[in-house]
């Protein structure tokens, strides 16, 4: 072979100046995408988002949960809760000591401080004019159910908050029946957690726990947040195991769970891209036994990735993590170019740019198969899916690219050494493996596959569209979780009631009526509470009737008389001025309270006859029985039930729905296709696929891995790429070149590999995925090279096979 | 968060001291009283409080029975004026009066916890627990008896109680408490008679 890239030969070839000058801008064009790239990540701009709901489209209609979602994540991201478990509180307190001192050293972390004694003097003074309107539910039942004629009641009542030794936040004279009292501890059993000597406790618990609040400063999704945040912790939980009694450490919060995704993604790209690659370079240095053709068939991939990567953060200006991971399952696709590339060599004695002249129609086609099949992933409007949609088309079109133009330039002069070819010859005639049938054995075989593989499908398969399946927290995460949960009964963040009126006073009272039902269900245990901006802002119509109530027993005269004989004092009832919303909002006390208040809508909302908005949240509701909060949308005005997973599910599941149309579609159009060119034969293609998909499915129900949307886009995937085994084949008779062969399966095994490495992954979607393009693909596989061998070198009545492709 | 935690630190009464420390030695003297105090199984006597609240021209008084069991807690029975009955125990707190009752769980609410054990503890002139909240001083008292000053340690309790005096000589005789607005409540134990356990009357309300 020519070794001088000037000598006369060279010279002759027409067609490389073009293909030089192609390979030079390419190269361009990729020294300033990694140039982009480089300058981005030294920038910090290269953002990796790890939030589920960002995978997933908006929902347009309900633009009032959609505002209340957010202002719930908001505030609950920045919290970090740690709690110190021990035997006994003296234990317990000293670890909590501990941990305060190492997580106050960490910058990003925040006590979150309380001055009980000066806030309680804002609480009382912002009550202060309108405390005669504010009583506690219990309170307002008894002024209800009690009137002023009831002495006994009423005087007992004043007697116990006389008797008490240590006073009430009020002197005597201004809450003489301790209603307003009540109303404060109403608002503070609400809260599931109590002081004890100094330290926060959760209510009713058996063991000594201590509840250390922490705020993060800046972004929980942050990687330097992160690891700062779980450094401190690490730091926490080795001091606690010096102390005596070997206190446990307890934390839960948002930034852990971005912290465990960024790991989990971390890993899963690294073992995906080390293992595809890995697998790659066995197999071709195996095939051509120097070190050169290995690394031209990774150069591709590399590009391909790199130019994705640059793609996706131009596009949508950050990448979720699940893309990454399923991004580098490319690997064992985009390497199929350049293989293809570098083993057509045994079959063809041209070099360079005259072979791929030969292999470029063929070539084409395998890109634009698998770019459909990748392209439709993008179909339904999910953020996510279209983010791997454009990572998939970018690599692989880079990757083509790369392939194509350079690798003809850069190819290795030598030829492989006898082992390799010998090797190579061993893999590529293995064909003969597979046996060869007549047609009517196979149309028997591709019955009982289909059947046997659609019955066991049918008994086994399940299906699944919860939100679960996009991630799932690792399980220590959703233990120390799960103990919050049960110490601190926290209002649900995904499931919530929103309130819209079309003023202020209108929505409180919406939000009273609610309060009552729910009360109600609460007697009933379907929830264990609720939070509303009600509760520390009563409507003026309540206030008012409140007030009144009071004001008619402090006029009521024997209860004056009683009262005077027993303290010598006249009752005179304070001046009632009613608090007024704007008047509120200013207060400590909204801080407190007014995490459900919305206000004014946000957008076009907020031109809407009923712009304003609340957000009233339940604790701990009984699974079983939501159908009855949902119901009570329609009871009270105003109210709409928002539950989130449900939501999800009920999208996930109709995109399903609409990509199973699609992929049947796709079938009888790939038929159609298959038709046109191999007639009577097509059915053999028809049938690897066929059966592929199927078992694909059965192998999901056997194995106990529900069906989603994922799946079946997968199928979409198998559908793509399995019809190119059968092509391949077709076109190239058993005892015809066996480097066609070696071609599609070392491409097929690599693709295998790293689709079943990502069929390793954690994440449920990415899983299914993973598996189902296994099975399908691995099914293919095996397959093709039983129905689509024929024994005649042309097969009955089809045009000469090797006018187009190739390959 | 911030907001639960404020809500829960307002929850008034006895807040709670900060972090309890071990206790340093009781002086001397806190030492002889302690050595003079009797602690029957089960103590009842009468009390009178009077009670000075800020506004109010006369002060409030009130008597009654109480009764104190070691290992139970404590009953106190007010007679006049108002008819009332208040349990402490090592489970919660139980006010009756007016046919209304009032039960609060200490599981539900530890924060009362405090209450709870200050209140048993001074009634019981416990002083190795007083002293982890109080600083415990020696004042003059009568020929026979003692009579000692608390202040509390930390911010918390200090706020809600400014200082405890107790007096008594093999019993206590006199607690009187200033709180932090300036209130007194003086309540004053006679008739002071130990027994080895309760009437079933007595267990009878323990128990209800």
């Amino acid at each position: 072979m020519p070794t001088n890239p000037l000598s006369p030969e060279r010279r002759a070839t027409p067609r490389r100046s073009p293909l030089l000058l192609l390979a030079a801008l390419w190269l361009l064009a990729v020294l300033a995408i990694g140039a982009w790239l480089g300058w981005q990540s030294a920038n910090g701009a290269l953002r990796f988002d790890a939030d589920l709901f960002s995978l997933l489209p908006e929902d347009d209609r309900d633009e009032v949960g959609r505002q209340a979602l957010a202002r719930i994540q908001q505030a609950a991201e920045q919290r970090l809760l740690v709690a110190v478990v021990a035997r006994d509180w003296r234990q317990a307190a000293a670890g909590a000591a501990r941990v305060s001192d190492i997580l106050a050293r960490t910058p990003v972390l925040h006590a979150e401080n309380m001055d009980a004694a000066a806030g309680m003097q804002t609480l009382v003074a912002d009550y202060a004019a309108a405390r005669l309107g504010i009583v506690a539910a219990s309170g307002w039942r008894q002024l209800q159910d009690r009137g002023a004629d009831d002495l006994t009641f009423w005087q007992g009542r004043a007697w116990q908050q006389l008797q008490s030794p240590v006073g009430g936040a009020l002197p005597w004279r201004q809450d003489p029946f301790g209603l307003w009292q009540d109303w404060l501890q109403e608002r503070a059993a609400g809260t599931a957690l109590q002081l004890r000597d100094g330290w926060l406790t959760p209510a009713g618990n058996v063991e000594a726990v201590v509840v250390l609040p922490w705020r993060l400063e800046g972004s929980a999704m942050s990687l330097d947040v992160q690891e700062a945040v779980t450094a401190a912790l690490d730091a926490a939980r080795q001091a606690l195991r010096a102390l005596p009694g070997q206190p446990t450490l307890v934390a839960a919060g948002a930034v852990l769970h971005g912290a465990h995704a960024a790991q989990t993604a971390h890993r899963e790209v690294t073992l995906i891209g080390l293992g595809a690659s890995l697998a790659i370079l066995l197999l071709m240095g195996l095939v051509f036994g120097r070190l050169r053709p290995v690394l031209l068939v990774l150069l591709p991939v590399a590009v391909g990735l790199l130019a994705a990567l640059a793609a996706c953060f131009l596009w949508f200006g950050h990448v979720h993590l699940l893309t990454t991971v399923f991004g580098v399952s490319l690997v064992g696709v985009a390497e199929d170019y350049g293989a293809h590339f570098l083993i057509s060599s045994y079959q063809f004695r041209e070099t360079g740019p005259a072979r791929l002249r030969r292999l470029l129609a063929g070539l084409a086609l395998a890109l634009l198969t698998t770019l459909v099949a990748y392209a439709a992933l993008g179909l339904p409007p999910f953020p996510g899916l279209r983010q791997m949609a454009v990572f998939g088309v970018v690599g692989l079109c880079a990757a083509w690219l790369t392939a194509v133009l350079w690798l003809p330039l850069l190819e290795p002069r030598r030829a492989p050494p006898a082992w390799a070819l010998a090797m190579a010859r061993r893999i590529g005639t293995s064909r003969r493996l597979w046996p060869v049938w007549p047609a009517s054995r196979l149309r028997w075989l591709t019955v009982a596959l289909l059947a046997g593989g659609a019955a066991i499908a049918w008994r086994t398969v399940t299906i699944d569209d919860s939100l679960k399946n996009l991630g799932r927290p690792s399980p220590a995460l959703l233990a120390d979780q799960q103990r919050f949960a049960a110490w601190l009964a926290p209002a649900e963040t995904l499931r919530f009631f929103t309130i819209q009126g079309d003023r202020t006073e209108t929505v409180l009272q919406r939000e009273e009526a609610l309060l009552d039902e729910l009360d109600v269900l609460r007697a009933q245990g379907v929830i264990g509470g609720a939070e509303a901006t009600a509760q520390w802002l009563p409507s003026q119509q309540r206030q008012t009737q409140v007030a009144a109530q009071q004001q008619r027993l402090y006029a009521h005269p024997p209860l004056r008389h009683a009262l005077h004989a027993l303290t010598g004092a006249e009752l005179a009832p304070p001046d009632f001025v009613p608090l007024q919303a704007e008047v509120w909002q200013q207060t400590a006390a909204a801080r407190l309270g007014g995490l459900g208040w919305l206000g004014t809508l946000a957008g076009a909302c907020g031109e809407a006859p009923a712009p304003y908005a609340s957000i009233v949240r339940i604790k701990a509701p009984d699974a079983a029985r939501l159908a009855q909060l949902a119901a009570l949308a329609d009871k009270v005005p105003g109210v709409a039930w928002v539950d989130k997973p449900a939501l999800v599910s009920a999208t996930l599941k109709h995109y399903r729905l609409r990509m199973t149309w699609l992929l049947a579609a796709g079938c009888l159009g790939v038929l159609a296709l298959l038709w046109l060119r191999y007639r009577a034969r097509s059915w053999r293609i028809a049938a690897v696929v066929a059966s592929a998909m199927v078992w694909a499915l059965a192998i999901h129900g056997l194995l106990q891995v529900p069906l989603q949307i994922f799946s079946v886009l997968a199928l979409l995937l198998v559908l793509g790429m399995g019809v190119d085994f059968g092509i391949f084949l077709l076109e190239h008779p058993r005892d015809g070149d066996w480097s066609a062969w070696l071609g599609v399966l070392l491409s097929g095994l690599s693709t295998l590999l790293a689709f079943g490495l990502l069929a390793l992954s954690s994440t449920p979607a990415l899983h299914a995925f993973g598996l189902t393009t296994l099975a399908g693909l691995g099914a293919s596989l095996l397959l093709a090279p039983l129905f689509c061998t024929t024994n005649a070198g042309v097969a009955e009545g089809a045009p000469d096979p090797h006018g187009a492709a190739g390959i | 968060m911030t907001r639960r935690r404020m809500v829960a630190a307002l929850i008034l009464c006895l807040g709670g001291a900060a972090a309890a420390r071990a206790a340093e030695p009781l002086a001397a003297a806190v030492q002889a009283a302690q050595k003079r105090l009797l602690k029957p199984a089960v103590l009842r006597g009468h009390f009178t409080q009077t009670r000075t609240v800020q506004g109010l021209p006369k002060p409030l008084v009130s008597s009654g029975q109480f009764v104190l069991a070691a290992e139970r807690g404590m009953l106190w029975i007010t007679d006049k004026p108002l008819p009332a009955l208040l349990r402490i125990t090592g489970e919660g707190i139980l006010q009756e009066s007016g046919g209304v009752r009032r039960q609060i769980d200490l599981q539900k609410e530890p924060a009362l916890r405090t209450v709870n054990e200050l209140t048993l503890d001074l009634l019981r002139a416990d002083f190795d627990l007083l002293a982890e909240r109080f600083v415990i001083d020696t004042q003059p008292a009568p020929e026979g008896s003692w009579k000692l000053l608390l202040r509390p340690r930390y911010g918390v309790l200090a706020s809600a109680l400014r200082s405890v005096v107790l007096q008594g000589r093999q019993y206590v005789d006199v607690i009187e408490l200033t709180d932090g607005r300036g209130d007194h409540t003086r309540i004053a134990m006679q008739q002071h008679k130990a027994a080895a356990r309760l009437d079933a009357d007595e267990e009878a309300r323990f128990a209800d």
